[in-house]
């Protein structure tokens, strides 16, 4: 009886794979690539346990291979690693932007199906040519480069410079009518003698379709439209152009309104956002009730001025709703959707919009006047 | 050989009669005495050399009887009764003409006064053998509360329970358990708040049983549970005369036994595993803070190395990757599949730990040095074992430590749960912790659930569980009437 509950419980779990951990072949992400006669050029880039520059770290090692299908190319990668690929720890995956223009949606399918593969993985796009020159980096500092994406991109919310991404997301946003997929975009950049993985800048999608990509500080405002800010920096002015403020993101509210206005749908955001002044580099009255009121103005007409931009770039070069304004209206007025669905593209490039900031600054941080003050007072 | 035969009359053919019956034993002596003017007080007094006081048999009873000098006519009983009523200074004193009861007064420590014409004897208690005198609870230390700890002698454990218990009420009731050894044992309650359905029960188990010698009160302890075949104990012990007084006044039982320093508890219930006397003494932020450790402890005993076996070998994939590749790292060029690594080095430690228990203290240094040096460190270095699962074995071996008297459940449980999941992975591992917790639940301590109130959010259920409530917060203020309740109410 015990024998029988035994081997009937085992065999209808789905967790057999006896496997020890140092034979495995770990994958911390993989960058896939167009090659020659419509092929795939993929590259794994594996964990290297031992072979860190000291015990402290572990190294990397890159396979690549060229094949028709993605899941062919993953098979014959035993061949060269001498194990079976363990995805479950993979961490990032780069398309380059060409595999991307010609639709994502053709590589991803073995990732996003396969079950030994996890959907949480992080996706980008390559700044660079192709995807396999960012693996390929000389930063061979620490860790694997895609355990260092993974904690760029944990830290973005405080830097707000690009959106954060992982498969199941994107695929999610693909086929949702009203919102426009985007990834982050990663670049190699020259730092002091040293390649360094930089991540910053948005690609914008139409469906599964790179069109082209938007820089960091639109990124900015397209994540405070989507409502999915949570801190970064705004910056009035500059070292030598008043009032050269900086003030600290804590926390943004976005509300989307679409109205009917003469028969036409219209689209109301609201932002509400609460900041503090962190950086005074001109002699600015912030510190009064009055200046705060002027500075608190200032950063609502700069916001104001450069989420309207961000919106007419999309609507002008892209035509895509990157903000997910069409899904707003599927959601408050199902009824005018249904008119609009058909060519939202081209309704949204039309679209009204109209853009309310509103700014707190809670506190001016640790010092309450600036350096110079006594002079000022002279 | 024991003899059917009486006593006669003449002191005599007494004195062949016992030097027949103990033939080849010269631990029994035999002293006559006559007092020098009666000439009718003639006898011997019989004892076991070692169980007497010399002492009280000198000074008490040879002396005042063998000085006495009348100043009256006496006749053979009127001087018996002189005798019996201020001559002779003991405690115990009394008259038997069984000769089993004389046998096994004698066999006890008891002397025998025997005189001419009497066909029975005077039983006097003299014992006074040599006992261990009271010292520290060697397996339950504390650092706070009483320090003494029950001896081998069960009138010296009858007298810690009673000054500790000053009240009428604490009952005391002798048995006498194997057909060899005759040895006491005694059942120490509070009336007013014992179930008597329990009472009964105990009784009636310790009657039936059938034994030739009770050594200690393990092996009561064995034969007495309600599930034989399980690994957890639902009968307790302990050798604290402050927690068996806390048991009974709770309306549990405790058995002592003669020749045993550990007390018997019953009911038992599995959360008096975890607490320890110091508990109650302690303020009840550490007490319940200390609780928390020893179940966290407990589980962690029974749990590490079939959590690591499934993470390690099947569910790589629950790991944090930064873990996962120190793990690999460590376990580069390591020979052994990590199953078999994990066997290994718990055996080793059950090796370390058995011989730690057995050696003599002389050598002890000896086994510290191999297993830290030799298995540890070297181990490691030499790639024999990873250093993980060093970390985890050792990890496993101070859990286990940390509730001593769980370590045989512990122990047997904890290489269960490692086969499963070496098995099934993590699945396996949950499927073993579900059958034991069902193995739990289902058990009975002399009809009490043995996870009395678990599952039960009420404030008087928790109050002594997990935590420790304050003692101005709990019910067992009033412990009687409490206690009384909480067991009448289960055993209904």
């Amino acid at each position: 009886m015990w024998i029988m509950c035994l081997t009937l419980l085992s065999s209808s779990t789905g967790c057999w794979n006896y496997g020890e951990v140092d034979k495995l072949s770990t994958v911390a992400g993989i960058a896939i690539d167009k090659g020659e006669d419509d092929k795939i050029v993929l590259t794994v880039e594996l964990v290297d346990p031992t072979g860190g520059n000291d015990s402290m770290h572990t190294g990397s090692q890159l396979i690549t291979l060229t094949g028709y299908t993605i899941f062919d190319i993953v098979r014959r990668i035993i061949t060269e690693s001498g194990t079976k690929l363990y995805w479950a720890h993979a961490k990032s995956l780069i398309m380059s932007e060409e595999i991307a223009r010609s639709g994502a949606a053709k590589v991803i399918d073995w990732y996003i199906r396969d079950t030994e593969t996890r959907s949480d993985i992080h996706v980008l796009i390559s700044g660079e040519k192709t995807a396999k020159e960012i693996l390929d980096s000389k930063e061979k500092v620490s860790d694997p480069l895609s355990y260092r994406i993974e904690d760029i991109l944990k830290n973005e919310k405080n830097v707000s410079a690009s959106p954060v991404m992982e498969l199941w997301d994107f695929v999610d946003t693909i086929n949702t009518p009203g919102i426009s997929s985007i990834l982050p975009v990663i670049y190699l950049k020259d730092n002091n003698g040293r390649e360094t993985a930089s991540i910053n800048g948005l690609a914008v999608f139409d469906m599964d379709r790179m069109l082209g990509k938007m820089d960091y500080l639109q990124t900015k405002y397209v994540l405070m439209l989507r409502n999915e800010l949570e801190g970064g920096v705004v910056a009035l002015g500059g070292y030598d152009r008043p009032p050269g403020i900086s003030l600290e993101i804590f926390s943004n509210k976005t509300k989307v309104k679409p109205v009917i206005v003469d028969g036409e749908v219209q689209i109301q955001v609201q932002t509400h956002t609460v900041m503090a002044v962190d950086e005074v580099l001109q002699k600015v009255d912030f510190y009064t009730e009055k200046g705060r009121v002027e500075v608190e103005e200032l950063a609502e007409d700069t916001m104001e001025a450069e989420m309207m931009k961000v919106i007419q770039y999309a609507q002008q070069k892209y035509k895509q709703d990157v903000f997910g304004f069409g899904r707003i209206i599927h959601e408050r007025m199902p009824k005018q959707w249904k008119g609009l669905e058909a060519d939202w593209d081209e309704r949204f490039s039309q679209l009204k919009v109209t853009v309310e900031s509103k700014v707190i600054i809670k506190n001016t941080a640790s010092s309450i006047k600036p350096i110079l003050i006594e002079e000022d007072d002279k | 050989m024991r003899d059917k035969e009486g006593l006669h009359e003449s002191v005599e053919q007494n004195i062949a009669l016992f030097k027949h019956m103990f033939a080849g034993d010269d631990t029994v002596k035999i002293r006559h005495f006559r007092h020098p003017s009666l000439s009718y007080v003639f006898g011997c007094v019989i004892y076991i050399e070692g169980m007497v006081s010399h002492d009280t048999l000198s000074n008490n009873i040879l002396r005042p009887v063998l000085s006495y000098q009348p100043t009256e006519e006496h006749d053979e009983h009127s001087f018996m009764k002189i005798m019996t009523d201020w001559l002779i200074d003991a405690g115990d004193l009394r008259f038997s003409d069984d000769m089993e009861d004389i046998l096994n007064s004698l066999l006890y420590g008891e002397t025998l006064l025997l005189l001419e014409g009497q066909a029975r004897a005077l039983i006097i208690g003299t014992q006074g053998w040599q006992t261990r005198s009271i010292s520290d609870p060697g397996t339950e230390k504390a650092v706070l509360g009483p320090r003494e700890a029950f001896t081998e002698s069960l009138t010296i454990n009858l007298s810690l329970l009673r000054r500790r218990v000053t009240s009428p009420d604490l009952k005391f009731k002798f048995m006498e358990l194997g057909k060899t050894t005759n040895t006491s044992i005694c059942l120490c309650y509070v009336e007013s708040v014992v179930s008597p359905k329990i009472l009964k029960q105990l009784t009636k188990r310790l009657e039936r049983l059938d034994i030739d010698a009770v050594l200690d009160s393990g092996q009561l302890q064995e034969m007495i549970r309600d599930t034989p075949l399980s690994l957890y104990e639902t009968v307790g012990n302990t050798e604290r005369p402050d927690a068996v007084a806390g048991k009974i006044l709770e309306g549990r039982i405790a058995i002592l036994v003669d020749g045993s320093p550990f007390a018997l508890t019953v009911p038992f219930l599995f959360v008096e595993y975890f607490q320890v006397s110091e508990d109650y003494y302690s303020n009840y932020f550490f007490a319940s803070f200390n609780r928390a450790i020893r179940f966290l402890g407990e589980f962690l005993a029974i749990s590490i190395p079939a959590i690591y076996i499934a993470l390690v070998t099947y569910n790589q994939e629950m790991m944090p990757t930064p873990l996962l590749l120190s793990i690999a790292a460590a376990r580069q060029s390591v020979p052994l599949p990590t199953v078999a690594e994990c066997f290994m080095m718990l055996i080793v430690f059950e090796i370390l730990r058995e011989a730690g228990t057995r050696i003599p203290t002389s050598v002890g240094q000896a086994v510290s040095i191999v297993g830290a040096l030799v298995l540890g460190q070297a181990a490691v270095e030499a790639r024999v074992v990873s250093a993980p699962m060093v970390i985890v074995v050792g990890l496993t071996g101070i859990t286990t430590l940390l509730n001593i008297k769980m370590k045989a459940a512990s122990i047997l449980s904890r290489f269960l749960l490692l086969s499963l999941s070496s098995f099934l992975g993590i699945y396996g591992y949950l499927f073993g912790m579900m059958s034991l917790i069902i193995h739990l639940m289902s058990l009975r301590s002399f009809g009490i659930p043995y996870m009395l109130t678990v599952g039960s959010f009420k404030e008087e259920d928790i109050q002594d569980t997990v935590f420790r409530a304050p003692w101005w917060q709990t019910k067992l203020k009033a412990p009687l009437s409490q206690a009384r309740q909480r067991i009448k109410k289960v055993s209904r």
